[in-house]
């Protein structure tokens, strides 16, 4: 047990010098450190948990889903070691026992319910079994980095194949019902009515599979409609369940049924709907997902979009004309191109563009007639111009942004690292 | 009135490609020139395009973008139409582009596999009347020139929106189809933002 105590008492010596020296900023470097001289801390710390591993992986809802389901766990009595919403890659676990461990890498916790980055998923996996694992869907991401939705459906699949007590899926993506025949262990589903399906201009932005198309398995639950924040679902075992949520939009209603049956599969004859439900209903959200946080006193509504896909959702459940709009797209987008597949027709202007693609974004967007008020690519100066705008009045400001523009903006606003924010 | 053909954009549109198109058409209508897009996503449509090439090929413009492997095995059914076309337009002059996986319908033979490169490239050529340079993003492991011209088809392995980073070779398309472009406030706008992205990402920016 003494063998880790060197690495995680330098690991944590950097974290505090990273936040001494970087105030308001998260790093990688301190998980990257103790990756580098303890790599099997990962794998002893995360089959160390009675309860086992519980994954949530896919292209998109895994931050909104993990939160529901850590919340819900917790609501029914479960210690639950978990990773702040934006370390889902193998550095971030690594950072996160830094926080979360004592000095010996020992994690009090029943279970350990984690959100994960499709491929790194398959890395961990290949030497943790998971007990539970919870594949939200497949969308067209990062293809610089993933090459084609096919590969990223056969890498979930191999992390859904390794699952060794139940595998939680996605009914409405035929990519996750394609998954299911490579699972040997019990698979359950979540799903959201067609009515609900339709409601979404663009559709749930799954890839398509251009195969014949697979039978839709039967939900255990299914979100059947919604009235305002309020929605009702039905569920084989327990009827109908009514449950309300923070945010807009048809995807987070199916993380909200896909973080109800992750938790039913785990805690079983212990789950509880009045209590599952009573938390759904509470929790914020993640932050960038429907968040509204106050700055110099008036509401910010914050969005982050990561793929097509999420950026299409979340364009198309934008509250009405957003009154004023700040677009940023960050180093993380390493080719812009994705974003010329969006459909862009209900955002009729920005305010201010901004971030390191700054210039591709105003491109994509003057392309599509949406008009663009000014570009700015330095992100300070863009966000105090903003920012300086007197109240919309109507509505409040939006702010669109890719991960790395949201990290370089909420540090830059003095608002508590990312991965600070705990759920 | 120029017709703008954009071959299978739901299965050919995976980085974007399919806008090369609506650049192209945006452009021409700035400039106050009549266009008209037709989406091709079936085997009848496929022939009537083709019939349509061969009827205006200095009129007509085509675009075959970069598919998943999913979509590629779909549009097999359509090899033979899809070859067929795009070779008429090459050899009678038709402007177009090709991108990425939609090259092996015009390649003589199966292009070989090698590395993948995924990174901004900018490519220089020395082709009469063509732009010396472009700009755009490389993700691919076919083993051919990342830009070449065959007759007055554009092949090329930059994905997304060719033409809204190479204002220059929309210019010329333009020019192909009959409709050089003149100036407007909105494509000097674009053009701008243009001017910004090739000091970040092109050589100098690097």
């Amino acid at each position: 047990m003494l063998r880790y105590l060197p690495a995680l008492i330098l690991g944590r010596l950097v974290r505090v010098l990273v936040r001494i020296f970087r105030k308001g900023g998260g790093s990688a470097l301190p998980g990257l450190i103790l990756s580098k001289i303890a790599p099997g801390i990962l794998n002893r710390t995360l089959s160390s948990f009675r309860d086992g591993l519980i994954i949530v992986t896919g292209s998109a809802g895994k931050s909104t889903t993990t939160k529901m389901l850590v919340a819900i766990a917790r609501a029914h009595g479960k210690t639950v070691f978990t990773n702040p919403s934006t370390a889902n890659i193998l550095q971030g676990f690594y950072s996160t026992i830094i926080e979360k461990s004592d000095m010996l890498g020992r994690i009090s916790a029943d279970v350990a319910i984690l959100e994960m980055d499709e491929g790194h998923a398959e890395l961990l996996t290949r030497t943790v079994s998971p007990r539970q694992v919870t594949v939200m869907n497949v969308m067209e991401d990062q293809i610089d980095r993933f090459v084609d939705p096919e590969l990223v459906r056969e890498t979930l699949t191999k992390v859904a194949a390794r699952a060794k007590s139940h595998v939680v899926l996605n009914a409405d993506d035929q990519n996750t019902i394609l998954m299911a025949s490579s699972v040997s262990v019990e698979t359950t589903w979540f799903g959201v009515s067609e009515q609900l399906r339709t409601e979404e201009k663009n559709g749930l932005a799954t890839a398509p599979t251009f195969l014949p198309a697979q039978p839709r398995p039967t939900p255990r639950i299914q979100a059947e409609s919604r009235q305002g924040p309020r929605v009702t679902a039905s569920d084989q075992v327990f009827g109908t369940i009514e449950f309300e949520l923070p945010n807009r939009g048809v995807h987070f209603i199916l993380d909200a049924v896909a973080a109800l049956e992750s938790a039913r599969s785990y805690l079983q004859d212990d789950f509880d709907t009045a209590v599952a439900v009573e938390v759904l209903s509470s929790l914020p959200p993640v932050f960038a997902r429907g968040e509204v946080s106050t700055v110099n006193g008036e509401p910010v509504e914050f969005v982050l979009v990561q793929n097509p896909g999420s950026m299409q959702l979340n364009l198309d459940n934008l509250d009405g004309q957003p009154e004023q709009v700040m677009f940023a797209i960050g180093r993380d987008v390493h080719d812009p191109s994705w974003m010329w597949t969006v459909d862009y027709s209900n955002l009729k202007h920005v305010d201010m563009v901004s971030g390191f693609n700054a210039y591709e974004a105003a491109l994509v967007l003057e392309y599509n007639e949406v008009e663009v008020v000014a570009v700015q690519d330095d992100l300070d100066k863009a966000i105090e111009a903003f920012f300086a705008m007197p109240k919309p009045v109507t509505g409040i400001k939006t702010v669109i942004f890719s991960a790395d523009a949201m990290r370089r903006l909420r540090r830059s606003m003095g608002f508590w690292s990312p991965e600070e924010v705990e759920r | 009135m120029i017709t703008l053909i954009n071959l299978f954009p739901q299965h050919l549109n995976l980085n974007g490609d399919a806008a090369n198109v609506s650049v192209l058409q945006k452009r021409l209508e700035w400039a106050g020139v009549e266009v008209q897009v037709v989406n091709v996503t079936s085997a009848d449509e496929l022939l009537a395009a083709q019939k349509n090439i061969e009827a205006n090929p200095t009129r007509s413009f085509i675009c075959a973008g970069h598919g998943s492997r999913a979509a590629m095995r779909d549009l097999e059914k359509h090899a033979q139409g899809l070859r067929a076309i795009l070779s008429v337009a090459r050899d009678t002059g038709v402007a177009g582009i090709v991108v990425g996986s939609s090259s092996t319908w015009i390649a003589a033979t199966e292009p070989t596999r090698g590395a993948r490169i995924s990174e901004f490239t900018t490519v220089n050529l020395d082709l009469e009347d063509w732009p010396s340079k472009a700009l755009g993003y490389l993700n691919s492991d076919i083993a051919i020139a990342p830009l070449e011209v065959q007759n007055n088809l554009i092949v090329t392995l930059l994905n997304g929106p060719f033409f809204a980073k190479n204002p220059e070779w929309a210019n010329r398309i333009c020019a192909l189809l009959g409709a050089p472009v003149t100036e407007s406030a909105k494509s000097k706008r674009v053009d701008s933002y243009v001017e910004q992205i090739w000091n970040l990402e092109g050589d100098s920016g690097k």
